[in-house]
C-alpha cells in the first residue's frame, strides 16, 4: 500500500514538471521584424545615421562597416559578462539599416547576435551563437536611439 | 572581557575603511560617456576635421580598417605590446622564491619559466572609432570609443585574453592633446 503511495505522489511530482519540457513557441518573422523595427520622423537620412552610431558608441560598439547610401551600419563590441559561477568573455555584432518610408520618415530596423568568446579571444564555434530575441533588449535600443535624437536636436 | 570587545570594536572600525571598495560602481551615463569621449574644434569643413584626425592616427602606427566619408566616421586598429607592471612582476618573483623554498629547490625550474613570464609584456589589440560631425557653421566635433583586449602571454604557451573594455579616460585626454598640436599644426600651415 506504501509503494502504491510513493508511486503515485512520484507520478505526481514528474507531472509538475511538464511545463519545462513543453515546446517553447518560436516568434514569427513577423514579430520579430515588428520588435527590431522602428519609424523616425526625422529632417535627413544623415541626422538619423549620426544619432544611430553615437547610440552604438554610447552603449561600446566600435563600427566596423558603414555605407550612407545603403543606410547599414555594422557594429560589434566584446565584454566580460557575469554568469552563475564566474564569467564569460562575448562578443555582439549589431547591424542597422534604415529605409526612407516617405519624406521625412525613416524605418529603422536593427539585429543582434551573441557570440561567447574562448580564452583566447576568438568568437567560438556556431553552436555558441545566441540571438538574444528579448523585445526588452530591443526597446532599450530604440529608446537610447530616441535619447540620442533629442540630445542631437539640442546641440548637446 | 572588556580589552577583547574592545579589540573587536577596534577591527571592526578598521574593516570598515575598506567597505568603500565593495561599493557598487556607478555606471556612467551616456552623457557622461560622450562628455569624455568628444571635443569641439573651429575648422571650416568635416573633411578638414577627418584629415587631422587622420594625421594623429597614422603617427601612432594604427590601421585603418573602416573610412566612411558620408557619415564622417574612420574605425582604426592597433597592436602593442605592454610591459608588466612592477606590482605584478613582484608577484611572479615571490611566488617563484616561495615555489623554490618549499620544494627544496626542486621547483627551480617552474620558477625559473615564471620569472621569464614576469618579463614577457601583456600583448594588446585596440580598435578605436572616430565620428565626426557638424556643430554650427564653424565648429565640428570628434567623438571617439575604444576597445581594449589584453592578452596575458605566457612563455611557451598561446595568448590567453586577460581582460575586455574600454580603455581609461587618460587614453581620450591623450589623443586630444595631440589633436590640439595637430589643429596649431594645420593653422600654422606646417
Amino acid at each position: 500500500m506504501f509503494k502504491k503511495i510513493i508511486l503515485i505522489l512520484a507520478c505526481f511530482s514528474l507531472i509538475g514538471c511538464l511545463p519545462a519540457f513543453a515546446e517553447k513557441e518560436s516568434a514569427t518573422a513577423l514579430e520579430i521584424r515588428q520588435m527590431q523595427t522602428r519609424t523616425y520622423e526625422v529632417k535627413n537620412q544623415k541626422q538619423l545615421m549620426e544619432a544611430m552610431v553615437n547610440v552604438l558608441q554610447d552603449r561600446g560598439y566600435l563600427i566596423n562597416e558603414s555605407n550612407y547610401n545603403l543606410g547599414v551600419i555594422s557594429g560589434y563590441k566584446e565584454c566580460k559578462e557575469k554568469r552563475f559561477l564566474g564569467s564569460q568573455f562575448v562578443r555582439y555584432e549589431t547591424s542597422v539599416q534604415i529605409n526612407q518610408q516617405n519624406n521625412k520618415s525613416y524605418k529603422v530596423r536593427t539585429n543582434y547576435i551573441k557570440k561567447l568568446m574562448d580564452v583566447y579571444g576568438n568568437p567560438s564555434t556556431q553552436k555558441d551563437i545566441k540571438i538574444p530575441e528579448q523585445e526588452q533588449f530591443y526597446r532599450e535600443f530604440f529608446s537610447d536611439l530616441d535619447k540620442s535624437l533629442f540630445i542631437e536636436k539640442q546641440g548637446i | 572581557m572588556k580589552r577583547k570587545a574592545a579589540l573587536f570594536l577596534i577591527f571592526i572600525f578598521v574593516f570598515s575603511f575598506h567597505a568603500p571598495v565593495f561599493a557598487k560602481k556607478e555606471v556612467a551615463s551616456a552623457l557622461d560617456k560622450r562628455a569624455v569621449q568628444t571635443k569641439t574644434y573651429d575648422t571650416k569643413s568635416e573633411n578638414e576635421l577627418m584629415k587631422m584626425a587622420l594625421n594623429v592616427i597614422q603617427d601612432e602606427d594604427y590601421k585603418i580598417i573602416n573610412l566612411d566619408n558620408d557619415l564622417s566616421l574612420i574605425t582604426v586598429n592597433k597592436q602593442l605590446r605592454k610591459p608588466r607592471s612592477l606590482a605584478v612582476k613582484m608577484g611572479y618573483y615571490t611566488g617563484a622564491l616561495l615555489y623554490t623554498g618549499a620544494t627544496f629547490g626542486i621547483g627551480a625550474i617552474v620558477a625559473w619559466v615564471w620569472i621569464k613570464d614576469a618579463h614577457t609584456p601583456y600583448y594588446i589589440e585596440r580598435d578605436v572609432t572616430l565620428n565626426v560631425s557638424d556643430l554650427s557653421k564653424d565648429q565640428r566635433k570628434i567623438r571617439i570609443n575604444t576597445l581594449e583586449k589584453v592578452f596575458a602571454t605566457n612563455t611557451g604557451s598561446p595568448k590567453m585574453i586577460k581582460s575586455i573594455g574600454e580603455t581609461n579616460d587618460t587614453f581620450y585626454q591623450d589623443f586630444f592633446t595631440k589633436m590640439d598640436k595637430e589643429s596649431f599644426i594645420n593653422k600654422q600651415d606646417l
